[in-house]
């Protein structure tokens, strides 16, 4: 299968369609990642599109040194806290547009969260502090290596391997008090 | 939520309207002289105004007279500016017009370029000041000063700028500097895409502290 990057070096090279594939992959599990910050799938979609857009009308700042994905996720990671930050009082008031968009974002959820375990921590991952949820996030749902995150997060591979190391103890606590039998 | 096809279309139209913004954000270009000048005289109408004993009803009285006094005073600050430039740039040497990459080493690190050489001051951080041909050393305050400046981005362009990723430009002519240009973005050996970003009086007094 192709990589993300090899697709998008095709799309360089004028294979317009190849991009279709890089949406394809990153569509839902982006929309969830940025879901997680803003609390609403239409906003989530619209930064969303707003990341891939950028690749494509900047494909020269990225510059295959990194994986696609995790220049995607730091691009989405720093429009959803701007967009927060802007939006902040708004956010508040938006709970319409949140209850409308619920049935469609609930099958990417779906997607994502594909076992009992994982739904645990997906219900529990808003219970912790930002950094120690958007750690998790990216270690246990996307997969990407603690220096993948660091870049992602703008912090370091150890302030990662603490967030997730102290995340990872909040969020047994949780379960815990929860009644949810952690496997591990 | 939009439809596979709906978003893709989004997706493309989005990306036009960014490309359309970046084609205008290229063409805004700030150098020093009209900066520094306009500056200069605005503090000089400032001091003007309020220094002057009756400025306002003499206006009133007179409003040509004043007119052309002020006119006077505001072309001789410009003329004034202007020297003032040249002697601002007179310390700076032709051999400094490098290109001056700035890259934090944590960002760096993240994009596996090459570790910046340590110096042997303790008091120099790790962060260096790349250029083609030497590292320019400094602290971590002026480091943090420098990524202000390329920080200050559109908010568009907030991601990149978090990355701290840019080139600062001297121009010179006769041996004098006369304009720093600072872009953003402009690591990539595939391309350089710029976006000038507008320096402040302070940013100038930085920079040329740093590169004489």
């Amino acid at each position: 299968m192709l990589s993300a990057e090899d697709a998008f070096r095709n799309f360089l090279s004028g294979d317009k369609s190849a991009f279709s594939a890089i949406i394809a992959e990153f569509h839902d599990p982006l929309i969830f990642f940025i879901n997680s910050f803003v609390k609403n799938p239409d906003t989530a979609e619209d930064i969303a599109a707003d990341c891939f857009a950028e690749l494509i009308a900047r494909p020269n700042r990225f510059s295959f040194r990194s994986s696609l994905k995790s220049y995607l996720y730091s691009m989405a990671h720093h429009k959803a806290v701007d967009h927060i930050r802007k939006h902040k009082r708004m956010m508040l008031l938006d709970d319409d547009s949140r209850l409308t968009a619920d049935d469609d974002y609930a099958e990417i959820e779906a997607r994502m969260v594909t076992d009992e375990r994982s739904r645990k921590l997906h219900e529990a991952l808003p219970k912790l502090t930002e950094n120690y949820r958007t750690a998790l996030h990216l270690v246990y749902f996307e997969q990407l290596s603690y220096a993948e995150a660091a870049k992602v997060m703008g912090k370091t591979t150890k302030q990662i391997d603490n967030y997730v190391t102290r995340g990872k103890a909040a969020l047994k606590k949780i379960l815990t008090e929860e009644g949810f039998v952690n496997e591990e | 939520m939009r439809n596979d096809q709906d978003f893709e279309k989004l997706v493309f139209e989005r990306a036009e309207e960014i490309k359309a913004r970046d084609r205008k954000l290229r063409v805004i270009r700030t150098s020093l002289m009209p900066l520094a000048a306009a500056f200069v005289v605005l503090t000089a109408v400032g001091i003007h105004g309020a220094f002057s004993s009756n400025t306002t009803q003499n206006m009133a009285d007179t409003p040509y007279t004043d007119y052309e006094e002020r006119q006077f005073t505001n072309n001789t600050k410009d003329d004034k500016a202007k020297e003032n430039t040249y002697n601002f740039a007179d310390d700076i040497a032709a051999e400094q017009n490098d290109d001056i990459a700035v890259i934090p080493e944590d960002a760096a690190e993240a994009e596996n370029i090459e570790p910046a050489q340590e110096s042997e001051a303790s008091d120099i951080t790790a962060l260096t000041f790349i250029s083609n041909e030497k590292n320019i050393y400094t602290d971590a305050d002026t480091i943090g000063q420098i990524s202000e400046i390329l920080k200050r981005e559109p908010s568009e362009n907030a991601f990149e700028s978090k990355g701290y990723r840019g080139k600062i430009e001297a121009t010179s002519s006769g041996g004098k500097v006369t304009q720093y240009i600072v872009y953003s973005d402009h690591l990539t050996k595939e391309g350089t895409e710029s976006v000038t970003i507008a320096l402040t009086e302070n940013d100038l007094t930085l920079l040329t502290q740093l590169f004489s």
